[in-house]
């Protein structure tokens, strides 16, 4: 059964950024959705073993979709993937209960190394 | 006018939001302060709507202090910075907080070198980080300062075939101040442009 993976940003320059990081040894379905009240819908109903998502959305931002998610599910994984590389911008996602976060564009690398960690284990 | 398809508009806002990304924790270095960025928006304008397109940022009867910088390169044109005046003092008091001998008073001829110092440190990084996510390398002009009620400081309004305009809105968290900050790239041909995002997009399309 593929694992599911939630990506959440408004851009689809940068959903693709993330979708062409996904390994091709590993049996990966991709949700996309465009704001956070989109991935807030569609992390309800697919229950993604992993959720990429953006700050800078309209609708609703990552932040409250974040506090949202991790409210419904705290052991889900979020990784916020953002531009937004302030100090206190991270502190406060971290706050949230983000697992990670990641700064745009993402390194496929890193992309990897987060996959692997958190859909083998 | 040229036109440009959706997905390049798209990578070109995704562009604008990790270039003003990047200058945002630079300036929120400086100010040891939060920086609340807004969607960044990006419009194909004909020279003739620029200046209407820049006007609706101006708020009420308010003044605005503005720095405008020419940067060259590929990517060419002008970017420019937009205060409400009184906001400026805000910004310079959370500037003079944030180092020693704080409390001070600025001295008013303080505020207008610190506000363009300030500009140009965020028009730098926004533009540079733009200029190189396009494989481009910018010249910039000196910043200069203008005061006004609209936007007839504007230049470009010359300019043939097309402009594009990057714009974003930026809050300083538990501040008053409110940032307006343009990027207008005039081009009488989008060929370069084109061909600089699609570089930037071959990556993510790809197949390995």
């Amino acid at each position: 059964m593929p694992k599911k993976v939630l990506i959440v940003d408004d851009s689809m320059v940068a959903r693709m950024s993330v979708k062409n990081c996904m390994p091709r040894d590993m049996d990966i379905e991709v949700i996309e959705a465009k704001n956070g009240s989109d991935g807030l819908e569609k992390f309800t109903e697919h229950v993604p073993d992993i959720t990429f998502l953006d700050l800078t959305m309209p609708v609703m931002n990552g932040f409250e979709a974040l506090e949202k998610m991790k409210q419904l599910r705290p052991s889900a994984p979020v990784i916020v993937l953002t531009a937004d590389v302030q100090k206190k911008t991270t502190e406060k996602v971290v706050s949230l209960g983000a697992d990670r976060t990641l700064k745009k564009p993402p390194l496929k690398d890193d992309v990897v190394a987060i996959l692997r960690e958190y859909l083998q284990s | 006018m040229g036109r440009i398809t959706e997905t390049e508009r798209d990578a070109l806002q995704e562009m604008m939001n990790i270039a003003f990304g990047q200058a945002a924790a630079d300036l929120s270095e400086v100010l040891d302060v939060h920086v609340v960025m807004d969607i960044p928006s990006v419009s194909v304008l004909s020279p003739a709507e620029v200046r209407q397109h820049m006007q609706q940022s101006f708020v009420s009867e308010s003044t605005f202090s503005i720095i405008g910088q020419e940067f060259g390169g590929n990517l060419k044109g002008y970017s420019y910075l937009l205060m409400q005046a009184e906001q400026r003092s805000n910004l310079l008091r959370m500037y003079m907080d944030a180092r020693p001998g704080k409390g001070d008073a600025v001295p008013e001829e303080m505020e207008r070198d610190l506000f363009m110092e300030l500009g140009n440190v965020l028009i730098g990084a926004c533009v540079g980080k733009i200029a190189e996510m396009l494989g481009d390398e910018v010249r910039y002009e000196p910043p200069a300062f203008h005061e006004g009620s609209d936007a007839s400081f504007m230049q470009m309004t010359g300019t043939e075939g097309v402009v594009l305009s990057f714009k974003t809105v930026f809050h300083f968290e538990d501040n008053d101040v409110t940032g307006y900050l343009f990027l207008l790239s005039g081009s009488d041909d989008l060929g370069w442009l084109r061909y600089a995002i699609a570089e930037f997009l071959r990556p993510y399309l790809e197949e390995d």
